[in-house]
């Protein structure tokens, strides 16, 4: 029975290969540089060719944002952001599972002394601030929500090396993790809902180059900053925590 | 030869040797401080390729929070060790 299953996944394995090699779709352009797919990425004249782009001049592109791998990354294939969160919580929960949930905060060896706890407590508020610079600029200048995210990450763990921050705090991170990502979904529904695509950009696109542009594109931005940064300060944390002896 | 191709020959061949030195040290935190410093090398090499988006993700990343995950683990693997425990 299980030779069966296996010559049969075997048998579509083949015939899917069969088929990607027969149906080329690609088979209408030839391989010219103006003829590419990210090409037309780069012009924003994948639905329409808009003309040039001027950077703080175009208005109502169908895409606006200034930052082209942001565009692709959260408008043009922003299903597959969802998927790459999506992953990252998967990963955080096994993380949860396997290091024996909420122990005591480990003792370091060290015994923090005065200049690590106040520079800490000093440094943490620059990275914070760079952190949520990067995520609210990120469909202008390069950056975006991952780094974002990780910066804010690491500021955590600076005040946490420090011995500044303590485990009944992270309940808070975890509510900040599930109702952005939540929002996020939320957001793609609203696209579903009013334009008839999932993740569809709803809002006007503004003119290139402006803080307040390219529709949804901020807003989700600032939702997957926040998601990744809690994520991250979770997974950080429980790295953080040792197991308690019974 | 320009001056920029033999910064960039000068740059990898210390990436080569970092990543020699990781694999090669015998104790646990050289290799990742190895690992660490691999990874703020990189950082350049993907500055010199005109990718600054992957750059930052990579310095914090690859250079921080990893090598954050990886001393902590250490540090748990010693104290269990010391007290002669299973886990």
């Amino acid at each position: 029975m299980k030779k069966i299953f296996v010559l049969g996944l075997m048998l579509l394995l083949v015939i899917g290969i069969y088929q990607l090699a027969v149906y080329d779709p690609l088979h209408e352009r030839t391989m010219a540089f103006e003829d590419r797919d990210s090409q037309a990425y780069l012009d924003r004249s994948v639905n329409g060719d808009p003309g040039e782009v001027v950077f703080g001049k175009s208005t109502n592109l169908e895409d606006g944002a200034a930052n082209t791998v942001a565009a692709i990354v959260v408008d043009y294939r922003s299903f597959d952001t969802l998927g790459e969160v999506t992953v990252l919580f998967i990963s955080s929960l096994g993380v949860a599972f396997l290091s024996g949930g909420f122990g005591k905060t480990i003792r370091l060896k060290h015994k923090p002394g005065f200049v690590l706890r106040y520079g800490a407590r000093f440094v943490f508020g620059i990275i914070l601030v760079f952190g949520a610079y990067m995520f609210l600029h990120g469909h202008i200048t390069p950056g975006g929500g991952f780094p974002g995210g990780a910066i804010i990450a690491a500021s955590a763990l600076v005040l946490s090396l420090a011995g500044e921050i303590s485990g009944e705090k992270m309940k808070a991170f975890k509510i900040l993790e599930g109702a952005a990502g939540t929002l996020y979904v939320l957001t793609g529904i609203v696209g579903l809902y009013m334009a008839g695509f999932f993740m569809q950009n709803v809002l006007p696109s503004g003119i290139v180059g402006h803080l307040f542009s390219a529709g949804i594109m901020p807003l989700i931005y600032l939702l997957i900053g926040l998601k990744v940064g809690s994520e991250l300060t979770g997974i950080l944390d429980y790295f953080l925590r040792e197991e308690v002896e019974s | 030869m320009e001056f920029e191709k033999v910064m960039i020959m000068v740059f990898s061949l210390c990436m080569l040797a970092v990543a020699w030195f990781t694999i090669e040290a015998q104790e646990y935190i050289d290799n990742v401080i190895g690992g660490s410093l691999l990874g703020l090398l990189s950082v350049i090499g993907f500055i010199i390729l005109q990718a600054p988006d992957v750059a930052i993700t990579a310095a914090v990343i690859g250079s921080g929070i990893t090598t954050a995950m990886f001393v902590l683990t250490m540090i748990k693997i010693n104290k269990t060790r010391a007290r002669g425990g299973k886990r």
